[in-house]
């Protein structure tokens, strides 16, 4: 019951600031740099919404892949006490198939644009 | 922690492992590896079976290699020879395929299930550059991937009511856990395409060249029957499975065969016909027991050469249509000779080793006190016969057309062994395997 009861307060205060803030505020001027998207202060290259090319794909892909095995890796380096001999063999295979596929896709021409 | 791949020596998934790694390894040589990766590629394939072969019993674990690799060799041995990717794909499914084969952890089976699927879409993307062939496989891409959703689900609500995602676990008589079992067991259903997950099927084999529909139809459908296994036989011996699986075999099996009937591709027959038989598999998986385990092994190894067989005939006639098989016994006698013995034996004519799979199915229903189920599989032999008699009837006693088909490119020499080796087997099969399965216990 009281659950409710905040939520129906929380609900009506932000309909209540959303709609004073409309009805009592000046109206912003949308026009010139103003109404440009922010793009860490570059000039946008595209309109928003465009689709990206499909080269960028396979950077993201890539990426993801880079981007995972961090997370494998974090294990290794938060767990306390020594480090044994088949956590470092475990350890080295994996490292050592991250880089032959980073190889694999450089040989391939994969990173080029 | 439990290690993820508990086997008795995982010596030999490695090696499927170094198999994959080595092929790539070949695309780093300046000139066009050619034919080396495919060698590479099968040599590695067939060593690591050899390894982990365990005769006497095939059980739900590495036993079931040979089978995926032998499923796939064909394919492997009629790539037109150009890079590495496609051996290296047909190598990581196979690696995907034995790590099903090894998993006793959920996430194992899972990572497996993956492994096996993602290389396939990409072979059946790479068939053509024509709209229908990608079509085709975004299809078989999308639902695949529905699939692998229903099964983490699944897996999710187990772990909830059990607080294990281990396999060696017998699962609990309440809603929730069997409600699991019933959605992480759409993932193997799916890649069996089973009745009512069965509607990427006939694109997707339409689309693909004969021998990477080969590969598709046995060594993936070994790989979804031995999943389907581990979830009903392992994990559920009691569940609502043993009651969902037959009648959505029985269910797969009849709408199969009727769709089959009125088809004018070739592929598409041959596709219905595959998923019949997958239909007979999941009947089978449900009857449960000890005895499901052993007739879905001989089943699928009798099923490896006549389906095969039937898939490799297209590909050395250059058939496509079921009309291009008029006049075949007057063009290529040898050849008609081989295309009747696999067909009758994928129908179930008494001296192939279709007849003696259907058997061995018919008795497992039986046994398992499901007679239903057993005069269901009676019926749809009859159906099946329909179509079956009539891929025979137009190759030997249709007249030849005035001009013969043209056959694009001149099949590779190696078709017409494999498709003898094919129809050979599935004959000797039907001769051999009786006594070797002891038929006899059987009978009793």
């Amino acid at each position: 019951m009281g659950l409710a009861i905040d939520l129906l307060v929380v609900l009506a205060l932000v309909a209540a600031l959303s709609l004073a803030s409309r009805l009592l505020g000046p109206r912003p001027r949308m026009e010139g740099d103003k109404g440009m998207p922010y793009e860490t202060g570059m000039p946008p290259l595209a309109q928003p919404g465009a689709h990206p090319w499909a080269s960028y794909y396979r950077f993201a892909v890539l990426f993801v892949i880079f981007d995972v095995d961090l997370a494998f890796l974090a294990p290794w380096l938060v767990q306390g006490g020594r480090p044994d001999a088949g956590m470092l063999v475990a350890l080295t295979a994996f490292l050592g198939l991250v880089g032959f596929t980073l190889a694999y896709v450089w040989r391939k021409g994969a990173l080029e644009c | 922690m439990t290690s993820l791949l508990v086997a008795p020596n995982p010596l030999p998934l490695l090696a499927f492992g170094v198999t994959v790694l080595a092929v790539l390894a070949t695309g780093f040589a300046r000139r066009r590896p050619g034919a080396t990766a495919r060698t590479i590629a099968a040599t590695g394939l067939v060593v690591a079976a050899a390894r982990s072969c365990d005769p006497g019993a095939m059980g739900l674990g590495a036993g079931w290699t040979p089978l995926f690799v032998a499923g796939a060799l064909p394919f492997l041995a009629l790539l037109p020879s150009a890079g590495e990717v496609a051996p290296a794909l047909i190598a990581s499914s196979v690696l995907g395929m034995a790590v099903l084969a090894w998993a006793r952890h959920l996430f194992a089976l899972f990572l497996g299930l993956e492994l096996m699927s993602l290389p396939l879409y990409l072979l059946l993307a790479r068939q053509s550059r024509e709209r229908r062939t990608l079509e085709a496989a975004l299809k078989y891409f999308f639902s695949g991937s529905l699939a692998a959703g229903l099964f983490l689900m699944g897996m999710a609500l187990l772990y909830v009511s059990t607080g294990s995602f281990s396999l060696d676990q017998a699962v609990p008589a309440r809603p929730a856990a069997q409600l699991a079992l019933v959605l992480m067991g759409c993932a193997p259903l799916f890649k069996l395409a089973a009745f009512p997950l069965h509607f990427w099927l006939p694109d997707a084999y339409d689309a693909a060249s004969p021998e990477l529909a080969s590969f598709m139809s046995t060594s993936v459908k070994a790989a979804g029957a031995l999943m389907l296994l581990k979830l009903s036989v392992a994990l559920g011996p009691d569940s609502y499975l043993t009651w969902i699986l037959p009648a959505v075999g029985a269910a797969t099996m009849t709408v199969a065969n009727l769709l089959a009937l009125r088809q004018d591709s070739l592929h598409r027959v041959l596709a219905y016909s595959s998923m019949a038989h997958a239909g007979t598999l999941i009947l089978l998986a449900g009857t449960g027991g000890e005895g499901a385990l052993s007739a879905t092994a001989v089943y699928l190894w009798i099923y490896l050469f006549m389906n095969a067989g039937a898939w490799l005939v297209l590909r050395a006639g250059g058939l496509r249509r079921v009309s291009d098989l008029r006049g075949l016994s007057a063009r290529r006698p040898i050849l008609a000779l081989l295309w009747a013995v696999v067909i009758l034996s994928l129908a179930g004519i008494p001296p192939t080793g279709g007849f003696f799979a259907k058997l061995l199915v018919f008795l497992a229903a039986l046994q398992a006190d499901k007679p239903w189920a057993a005069a269901a599989l009676a019926l749809n032999g009859l159906l099946a016969l329909g179509y079956y008699a009539r891929l025979v009837r137009e190759a030997f006693l249709e007249a030849a057309p005035k001009e013969a088909p043209a056959a694009e490119t001149e099949p590779p020499r190696l078709v017409p062994i494999l498709v003898c080796v094919c129809a050979l087997g599935a004959l000797w099969l039907g001769l051999w395997a009786p006594a070797a399965v002891g038929v006899e216990a059987w009978l009793k």
